[in-house]
């Protein structure tokens, strides 16, 4: 090996141990930058609200600044050269490395070359790499781990924030749960149905994409309130247009109520069947709910019968083993299989108190399952009751589903078979009857009509042609209340989160819901056997319900149901008022008090309207406005809208 | 011959000369030291000192060590220029024929020691110009070639203003080293009172004569510089000139006019001497650093404020040096 190959190799090794110190520098130095950006951010975010994500990214910062540090570091390779004179300069070599490079690139002529490369070799053999670069922990890493542990612990002091911050940030928590909600809710209702209209898709959708703004944006309760006030306008005109459609009034009530429409005979049946076949027994609710607490009398006696001894003990078992006989009778009696009492049964002969004990809960579980279970095929019972029993009773009740099912039975009875006369003439009896009840369905009277035209005239496949229509159009009007029942269910949701944001308390509490400060807390994070406040679970309330636990056929559920938009009390209508307003009438004059104010407005007339009508809406909903004249506000700002 | 044969004989040289100094000359180890480096790089010398320092026996000493041609010329103001080249005088001839013949002046050795420069006036003083930068001088009009080598060793007395005329920028350019002889240590005037005052009286041994000189002036020159460490010596001119973007602040405060590129010139050739004497192959930083002052310290030309400060171009020289770093890449290792 040449001399200065000697040097270039002693050079080029010292050159690599320099690109790792400089990487280990690098790395604490970009470290500690992150760490001073990571520790003014947290700071500031604990005087002054920001979004914490902004807080969370900028954690990773000394990470990504050590990295970064390293790699820059590492990746920039020092010249021979440079090395050469570092090396010089280190170790007081007079330039003769630095000197010996550069003379070693000249002529082989020049006398002076081989002196001072044999010069350098001599230098660079006294060159000890790892004295010469130390990797060791530098003064950044100290200043670096130090600013880490500061983060740390300033992690923990609790942060800053006056009442108004706490609204804000409060307001932005509602409206990105209400934004969240309304995604959800869209989503959950495309899915489960596709809507026939696309004017109603479109507004499902446009629905999808506002919850899905006030999840991710940063917004003003007056701009959330403001958007939803456009969308549910948007979703108003919609269905004002499938309003148009020709369906009576009852109609579109059951439609809102989301009741009777959509009930099948057919389904029903077979829905039931199936229940009665998992029950295995014909015992009623009540027979099944005697018989559960008759059990539950003996768990209880069975409990107590536990800190007893001697011969009331003894007594004890031989009424308990008396009264779960007596129940197995029954149960039996009844129909019912409950291998558990037998269970309980021995495990009462073997004194062992707590596996009875374990065996009653069993069997008052299942029978808790047979009651509900019972219960669902008493109400189907109670459904098929409702059903009509023909067409017109059908066709009036506005059960749609089944008159179509009604239809197409008699349209294969048509097809089908050959008729006698009594059936012609039932047939002909129960159409001319749904004739009134049909008017309103729009053209259907007609079908039927042209149906009985034809049955008269023998023509039984036009006539089941006739009926076929009929009965298409009911599926088409049935599709039609689909959408509007989705409609409608999108503009309650959009309603309760206008009165979630309006009133700043939240999604639950806007939907019913008791107010609660944390709502991911589940039950059961009481002390002893209460529970936390605000832990009550509730499931969501879609239909109309009735808490009494009594059978009411024929009359409206309770609760939910519709009561209309409510009227003025008479000891609250104004009897003098000022204005343009006559007695009576339920909003009274405003004056203003104030400059008027003249010139051109900078604001359309439009975003005016809007702006106040979310205004008017948040005023609502916060109960700034009497119950009996929300719906006048309600309806005076849409006026000025329109 | 071979390089490392020639370096040999350098050194061998250089020690010869600075012992054979060292016999007659007590102290003034610097003294003699750059002395010795202006000679070796072919450079003048201009010796600054109050009387009775040695200024004079040293160059004498120099004079007797090497085998050449001395001559000493005493200035004074009435001193002609005509005194030192040399003059034509109407001469008879052995036929008896009158003509003019050039009656060459003491500058035509080759070491002449100008005693007492600044006594002469400044007429006289440029007399030296042409002899000292391109080694030779014109008399009645013809161009006469000194001997080589050639070196002018001026002392002069800083505390002897009346009488006195100050050299011009110019002539001071043209010396390599301006030399300031101090007074010696306590042992040092004891010894030379013990020398001089005893009938013992030492005398040097001729150890080179001028082609040995020559030959060992061109080795000098022969010394690699790398291009960094010359362009420290670059640096440290160009922070001498005063208003420029390279100047140190100090010399933009206190200096007229900086270094000429003869500045530069004597810091490269006096940093190729002292790393030959010192065994090295090459020029360094310390190399530079080390000549810096005696080859700058008479080419700064101070302003008033300067002088109303009490600043000396030594000072200011010590600040270019703090303001100038060695490596222009800094010192950190490579990538750090």
């Amino acid at each position: 090996m040449s001399d200065l190959q000697i040097i270039q190799t002693a050079l080029s090794e010292t050159a690599d141990r320099c690109r790792w110190v400089a990487g280990n520098r690098q790395l604490w130095r970009g470290m500690r930058a992150g760490a001073v950006l990571a520790l003014i951010l947290l700071l500031a975010w604990k005087i002054f609200p920001f979004d914490f994500r902004i807080v969370v990214a900028f954690s990773m910062a000394p990470i990504a600044g050590a990295v970064g540090g390293f790699l820059l570091g590492w990746f920039r390779k020092p010249t021979l050269q440079s090395v050469a004179r570092w090396v010089d300069a280190r170790l007081d070599t007079r330039e003769t490395l630095g000197t010996a490079l550069e003379w070693a690139s000249k002529p082989q002529s020049d006398p002076w070359q081989n002196l001072v490369l044999a010069d350098a070799v001599v230098t660079v053999k006294a060159i000890d790499r790892h004295q010469l670069l130390p990797l060791q922990l530098t003064r950044e890493a100290r200043w670096s781990l130090g600013l880490l542990v500061l983060i740390f612990c300033l992690a923990w002091v609790p942060e800053h924030r006056s009442a108004l911050d706490e609204g804000l940030a409060r307001e932005e928590r509602n409206i990105r749960e209400a934004g969240t909600q309304l995604r959800e809710i869209a989503r959950r209702s495309l899915e489960q149905r596709q809507p026939i209209s696309p004017g109603t898709r479109e507004a499902l959708e446009g629905m999808q994409e506002l919850g899905l703004e006030l999840e991710r944006k940063t917004l003003t309760r007056d701009e959330a309130l403001k958007d939803l006030a456009q969308n549910r306008d948007r979703l108003k005109n919609q269905v004002e247009e499938l309003a148009k459609t020709p369906m009576d009034q009852n109609l579109q009530r059951a439609a809102r109520e989301g009741g009777q429409a959509g009930l099948n005979p057919e389904n029903l049946r077979s829905r039931m069947e199936a229940l009665k076949k998992s029950l295995g027994t014909a015992a009623t609710p009540e027979q099944l709910a005697k018989l559960e607490k008759q059990l539950e009398k003996i768990r209880d006696a069975a409990q107590a019968a536990q800190n007893t001894k001697g011969a009331a003990a003894a007594t004890a078992r031989q009424e308990m083993a008396g009264a779960l006989g007596a129940l197995e009778q029954e149960a039996r009696d009844l129909g019912l299989s409950l291998p558990q009492l037998d269970a309980a049964m021995a495990a009462l002969a073997a004194n062992d108190p707590s596996r009875m004990l374990q065996e009653m809960q069993k069997a008052l579980t299942d029978l808790d399952k047979l009651r509900e279970t019972a219960k669902a095929i008493e109400q189907m019972q109670g459904q098929m009751e409702q059903l009509g029993k023909n067409l017109a009773e059908q066709l009036g009740k506005g059960q749609m589903e089944a008159a179509q099912a009604t239809l197409r039975k008699m349209v294969r009875e048509l097809k089908g078979q050959r008729l006698n006369p009594e059936q012609v003439r039932e047939m002909l009896q129960e159409l001319e009857k749904a004739l009134e009840p049909a008017s309103k369905y729009g053209d259907v009277p007609e079908d039927l009509k042209k149906a009985l035209a034809r049955i008269k005239a023998g023509q039984n496949s036009g006539a089941g042609e006739s009926l076929q229509a009929a009965a298409d159009k009911l599926a088409k009007m049935s599709e039609q209340l689909g959408d509007a029942q989705q409609m409608l269910a999108a503009l309650e949701s959009l309603n309760q989160a206008s009165a979630a944001i309006g009133s700043g308390q939240g999604w639950r509490v806007a939907k019913g819901g008791k107010p609660s400060t944390d709502p991911t807390r589940q039950p059961g994070g009481g002390v002893g056997t209460w529970a936390a406040d605000g832990l009550t679970e509730e499931a969501e309330q879609t239909e109309p319900w009735d808490n009494m636990d009594l059978s009411r056929p024929g009359m409206k559920a309770r609760g939910l149901s519709d009561r209309g938009e409510g009227s003025t009390p008479e000891g609250m209508k104004p009897d003098r008022v000022k204005g343009t307003f006559s007695p009576g009438a339920p909003m009274p004059g405003i004056t203003l008090k104030g400059v008027s104010i003249r010139g051109q407005s900078r604001v359309a007339l439009q975003e005016a309207a809007v702006a106040a009508q979310s205004e008017a809406q948040s005023a609502v909903t916060q109960d700034k406005v009497p119950q009996a004249y929300q719906g006048t506000v309600r309806q005076y700002f849409d006026d000025i809208k329109k | 011959m071979d390089p490392q044969e020639k370096i040999g004989r350098f050194k061998a040289g250089y020690e010869a000369l600075r012992r054979e100094i060292g016999r007659v000359i007590v102290g003034h180890d610097a003294v003699v030291e750059s002395t010795l480096t202006a000679l070796f790089a072919g450079g003048h010398v201009l010796l600054e000192g109050v009387p009775g320092l040695g200024k004079t026996l040293l160059v004498r000493t120099l004079g007797e060590a090497l085998d050449l041609s001395f001559n000493r010329i005493q200035f004074t103001p009435d001193l002609m220029p005509a005194d030192i080249l040399g003059t034509n005088i109407v001469m008879e001839s052995a036929a008896g024929k009158r003509e003019f013949q050039f009656q060459p002046g003491p500058i035509f050795a080759h070491l002449l020691l100008a005693d007492e420069i600044n006594r002469a006036t400044p007429k006289t003083q440029s007399a030296l110009l042409e002899a000292m930068q391109e080694h030779q001088v014109t008399a009645g009009g013809q161009l006469r070639k000194l001997g080589e080598p050639f070196f002018v060793m001026a002392t002069q007395n800083p505390i002897d203003q009346e009488g006195t005329y100050p050299l011009p920028e110019a002539q001071l350019d043209r010396f390599f080293f301006k030399i300031l002889v101090g007074y010696p240590s306590g042992a040092e005037l004891a010894e030379v009172l013990a020398r001089t005052t005893s009938g013992e009286v030492q005398r040097p041994a001729k150890v080179m004569d001028g082609r040995q000189l020559v030959d060992l002036i061109q080795l000098v020159r022969g010394v690699p510089v790398a291009s960094h460490v010359q362009d420290y010596a670059v640096r440290l001119v160009m922070a001498t000139h005063p208003g420029t973007a390279t100047a140190a602040p100090a010399a933009t405060r206190f200096l007229r006019f900086g270094s000429s590129p003869r500045g530069g010139q004597a810091l490269l050739l006096a940093g190729k001497v002292r790393a030959l004497v010192q065994g090295r192959h090459n020029v360094g930083y310390e190399d530079l650093e080390a000549a810096v002052l005696p080859a700058f310290r008479h080419r700064l030309i101070l302003n008033f404020d300067a002088e109303a400060e009490g600043m000396t171009t030594d000072a200011l020289i010590a600040e270019v040096l703090r303001h100038v770093p060695r490596d222009a890449a800094g010192g950190t290792a490579p990538g750090l």
